[in-house]
């Protein structure tokens, strides 16, 4: 009986009916705070369909967004952001495959390889999406904060910018009037 | 979940009846025990989904939905009734057919889990033992 109730029950009122606070389902690294806000493009259930996504891998999308905003240690201290950044790998191997794909090819950062690319280059990927960014940002002296919002035009500008000329004081007064509150 | 709390808060029921916290859904909730659960899906589940359902009368997808947890909540009410009969056993069988058979299309991401097969055996050990609380510690 109790594959009923604390199961089928448990699993329906949950996990379908979504009677459960978001607060609740945060993962280890969500429940840190977030450094920034970033638009993620958000999964629907036509693309999910055709990416073959169970609800577990959907949900997972959104806990690996929240793995890559999630607040890294200070940029002074090069041994506590390698192991950070050792962990943030370990956190998304935890995740499925499919997630993973779909976060990087929306995040264009998907890894030239063949034959085949494994969960393991996925996590990389994002992994050095998010130290681009966190170095991007260093370099230009510029700090991001849970109340700013940074878009993807903008992160993308950062990170080329900074990899082609860096610490350019136009770039650094663009992004400056481009950071809004969120 | 906020009207579900408003209902488990404002609902007087027997002192027999398993208690479910009033800030279910909350961390601070604790674990929610199997007699929780039952007390959840039969009594205060039906009351909250049915007076959302009367505030939203033209959302047909969420009449859909009420009806697929009211096959849960029949054969979970059946299932833990304490006197069955061949019938009694048939009824939770349909009923349980009914809500797997329907999971799927009503949400297409929803992959079945072990527990979903293992709720038809239910069945046979109403039919072998009898009621559950025969047999079930």
């Amino acid at each position: 009986m109790h594959c009923i109730l604390e199961g089928l029950v448990q699993h329906h009122v949950r996990s379908l009916l979504g009677l459960t606070p978001k607060k609740s389902k945060s993962s280890t690294a969500s429940a840190s705070t977030s450094a920034f806000h970033y638009n993620f493009q958000k999964i629907d259930s036509e693309t999910a369909a055709a990416l073959s996504m169970s609800m577990k891998e959907i949900a997972q999308v959104s806990s690996i967004h929240a793995l890559l905003v999630a607040q890294a240690p200070s940029d002074e201290d090069t041994t506590r952001i390698a192991t950070y950044m050792e962990k943030l790998t370990d956190s998304l191997l935890h995740r499925n495959m499919r997630p993973l794909r779909f976060v990087c090819q929306s995040l264009h950062c998907v890894p030239i390889k063949n034959p085949r690319l494994l969960k393991g280059d996925y996590a990389m990927a994002l992994v050095q999406w998010v130290s681009i960014l966190s170095t991007s940002f260093t370099l230009l002296n510029l700090s991001h904060s849970a109340n700013q919002t940074l878009s993807p035009v903008l992160v993308k500008f950062v990170v080329n910018s900074v990899l082609k000329k860096p610490c350019s004081t136009f770039v650094r007064l663009f992004v400056i009037l481009q950071l809004r509150p969120g | 979940l906020q009207h579900l709390r408003e209902v488990i808060c404002d609902t007087t029921t027997p002192s027999w009846l398993g208690l479910v916290p009033s800030n279910f859904g909350n961390v601070a909730a604790g674990t929610i025990k199997a007699d929780e659960w039952q007390s959840l899906i039969t009594v205060y589940l039906p009351i909250t989904l049915i007076s959302l359902w009367e505030m939203e009368t033209g959302d047909s997808s969420f009449k859909l939905i009420l009806d697929h947890t009211m096959d849960l909540v029949s054969a979970v009410y059946i299932a833990c009734a304490w006197t069955m009969s061949s019938e009694q056993a048939k009824e939770y069988c349909l009923s349980i057919a009914s809500y797997v058979g329907n999971l799927k299309h009503i949400y297409p991401m929803f992959d079945p889990w072990p527990n979903h097969h293992a709720s038809f055996h239910i069945y046979d050990y109403l039919v072998l033992l009898g009621l559950v609380h025969s047999w079930w510690f």
